[in-house]
């Protein structure tokens, strides 16, 4: 967004533009923030939200311990570490759970969203009294389509297929298999589930309040929240830092079941090595807002349906299914549009006749060892 | 700076995950390299750590007499030789031996029973950790990149019993640790009563030939069942002496009913039969041509690489 744009959206959400943010807040946005952001006018509004000028001036001195920031500003240590640990359980910053634990700034955009939506969540908070905050959040990491910026976010995250969808076919990787996935994680209790963040944001953004019938997804999802995966080394940070629940393993079959047969999209970061499972439907992921605008912010799974025709009546239940118009009831018979389908498996898993079976189109290679790190960075603004 | 993730999955810079590779936040293009190249290193250092649930070491075949454990084992070998992979292969059958003749060696393996451990033969058997090429002649027969060793016939019924010779299996599997590029195969004895004895908890993969018979299907549900709870990882059917499609679509239905996966499917092929009937060896380019697309499909479920 140009400048001009963000100072009206900013002027909207808080009121006034003056007075301006303290100076700590701009330095914090130079040195620390604005590399994550294309809107880097909002950067210190959002910021005062979040941190008071002293809390803002200890982000500026970390990554650091309680210990070396109770010193260096000459303050109390416990005091110091009570302060720390609200705004870690605020989602505001992090810290490491061993020693010497360490206190640090986020340095991912969305990671930093999700976090403070989670600190909300975890605490049980309204979100209201601090809607300010949100609704900046939400400016802050909006991106309008330019091309540099597609190359940057290109395929950051990848679709895992549903389960049901390929459970028949030969050659799915473990980091593709949820069935596999959620099985060892459960095996070594390091499976977490935790509310949706998406859904509360999109929620509060709308209607200013936690609606659960904000969207279809838990009606989908069945009767309760809880469908945002973390796994491995992930799950003991949500679990012990962030109030996410450990389901035992009866519970996590449920949950896993009731995200299977919803039209939640998994979703993980772009590498072989998962360590969380966004199940959020189109309607409220903060993903397809950056699809939505043209962004490939996914890469599509190895897999597309194929349609067996004889088996097809037209029911035309896939075409509903479909997040992204990849499967159209043509003459009586789906038809698959390849270039948008990103394999998710939704259609498939509900097709009566069973016309539809997955297939794979890609080498193994399509999903990387290496994480995608090659458009990392935002351009200079 | 990234806007979605720690390329690790690390929570914060500094944190016990963190790999210190800076791109979170690196600034420059130069910093950048040197961090994707951190990332990089470690990625091949941790490799093996990291994919130690996930990789195959040591595979099981089971399944109802006459289903093709002997020739799944045979073509799986050899179509691994041709991938790049060698094999360690247990003959655990101690009702038939005609597995050497399958994989082309011109004898069969002395049986490691009949071993004399406190003679000099005791001292290389012995040798920790257990490895391939511990094994000497004539109890490991070599052919290519496979070895075959064979735990013993009962030849005279009062000398010994199935139950001694399959705890004598379950030694060596249980030590034995496989070289780089190397998979252990166990054909195992027919049916489910071997299940008892433990020799499959020792793999952490079980491949089931499914042959077009309700008894196969059947026995398919039980030993999947018992693997599961074993805590076997990864139970896989391959459908064999497959006719037509309908065979084919019928065994497929069948096996996701018990919510058994499967790799692929064998034909019922001719020429199996007759070099199974002239007790000749499948050669590599035979076993890849046959069962190379379920032996890569096997690999590739468990993310392990190979040549093409
Ligand atoms: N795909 C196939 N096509 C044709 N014939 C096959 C096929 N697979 C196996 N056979 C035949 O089936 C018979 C049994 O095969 P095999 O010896 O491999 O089974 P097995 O399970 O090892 O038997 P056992 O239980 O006796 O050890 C053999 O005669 C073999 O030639
Ligand atoms: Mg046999």
């Amino acid at each position: 967004m140009n400048e001009e744009k963000q100072r009206e959206a900013v002027e909207e959400i808080v009121g006034s533009l003056s007075p301006k943010p303290k100076e700590v807040y701009y330095e914090a946005a130079h040195g620390i923030f604005d590399k994550m952001t294309m809107n880097r006018f909002v950067t210190p509004y959002l910021l005062r939200e979040l941190f008071t000028p002293l809390e803002m001036e200890m982000v500026l001195a970390m990554p650091a311990t309680g210990e070396e920031l109770a010193e260096k500003f000459g303050m109390e240590t416990e005091k110091t570490k009570e302060m720390l640990n609200r705004l870690v359980s605020l989602g505001r910053i992090i810290s490491s759970r061993r020693p010497p634990f360490t206190y640090s700034p986020h340095m991912n955009a969305i990671a930093f969203r999700d976090s403070i939506g989670v600190g909300l969540n975890a605490n049980k908070m309204d979100w209201m009294p601090h809607i300010k905050a949100i609704r900046l959040m939400c400016l802050w990491v909006k991106m309008e389509y330019d091309e540099r910026l597609a190359k940057a976010v290109k395929h950051e995250m990848r679709v895992i297929p549903k389960y049901e969808s390929v459970k028949n076919v030969p050659g799915v990787m473990f980091c593709e298999n949820m069935k596999e996935i959620v099985e060892s994680a459960v095996r070594e209790r390091q499976f977490v589930a935790a509310r949706c963040v998406c859904r509360s944001y999109a929620s509060y953004m709308a209607e200013g309040r936690d609606n659960p019938n904000h969207c279809n997804c838990l009606q989908e999802h069945g009767s309760e929240d809880g469908h945002c995966f973390s796994i491995s080394r992930q799950a003991e940070y949500f679990a012990t830092q962030r109030g996410a629940y450990c389901p035992d393993e009866e519970a996590a079959w449920k949950l896993f079941e009731e995200a299977e047969c919803s039209t939640a999209i998994y979703t993980t970061p772009n590498t072989r090595d998962t360590t969380f499972i966004c199940s959020c439907c189109a309607d409220c992921c903060g993903l397809s807002e950056y699809e939505k605008q043209g962004f490939e912010v996914r890469k599509p799974s190895r897999f597309r349906p194929k349609v067996r025709q004889e088996r097809c009546v037209g029911c035309k239940m896939c075409e509903k299914r479909c997040a992204y118009e990849a499967i159209q009831v043509v003459d009586g018979k789906a038809v698959v549009a390849g270039g948008k389908c990103l394999g998710c498996g939704n259609c498939v898993v509900t097709c009566k006749t069973k016309a539809l079976k997955m297939e794979i189109v890609q080498p193994p290679e399509w999903v990387p060892d290496m994480p995608y790190v090659e458009g990392w960075y935002l351009p200079e603004s | 700076m990234g806007l979605f993730h720690c390329p690790v999955g690390a929570m914060t810079r500094g944190d016990e995950e963190c790999i210190h590779c800076g791109l979170c936040s690196a600034g420059t293009a130069e910093e950048r390299i040197r961090s994707t190249q951190v990332i990089r290193e470690w990625l091949q250092k941790t490799e093996k750590e990291r994919n130690k649930n996930i990789t195959i070491f040591k595979v099981a075949i089971c399944g109802k007499g006459g289903s093709g454990k002997s020739t799944l084992t045979a073509l799986l070998a050899g179509a691994l030789e041709e991938l790049g992979y060698a094999t360690f292969i247990v003959d655990s059958d101690s009702s038939n031996g005609g597995l050497w003749k399958k994989l082309g060696m011109d004898e069969p393996p002395k049986p490691l029973s009949q071993m004399d451990e406190s003679g000099p033969d005791g001292e290389w058997f012995n040798q920790s950790p257990m490895i391939s090429t511990n094994f000497v002649e004539p109890y490991v027969r070599n052919k290519g990149l496979k070895s075959l060793v064979s735990i013993g016939k009962i030849e005279n019924p009062l000398e010994g019993d199935a139950r001694e010779m399959g705890d004598y299996a379950k030694e060596i599997i249980r030590h034995i640790v496989p070289l780089e590029k190397e998979m252990i195969l166990v054909d195992q004895e027919a049916g489910v009563e071997s299940f008892g004895r433990g020799i499959e908890i020792l793999c952490d993969t079980v491949l089931i030939p499914v042959e077009p018979s309700d008894e196969s299907i059947e026995l398919a549900g039980k030993i999947k069942y018992m693997a599961g709870g074993l805590g076997i990882r990864r139970v896989r059917a391959v459908l064999n002496k497959v006719e037509d499609e309908e065979q084919e679509e019928y065994l497929q239905e069948a096996l996701s009913q018990m919510d058994i996966r499967f790799l692929g499917t064998l034909p019922n092929q001719k020429e199996i039969r007759s070099l199974n009937m002239r007790g000749h060896g499948f050669s590599p380019k035979f076993c890849h041509q046959t069962a190379g697309v379920l032996t890569q499909m096997m690999l590739d479920e468990a993310q392990m690489k190979y040549k093409r």
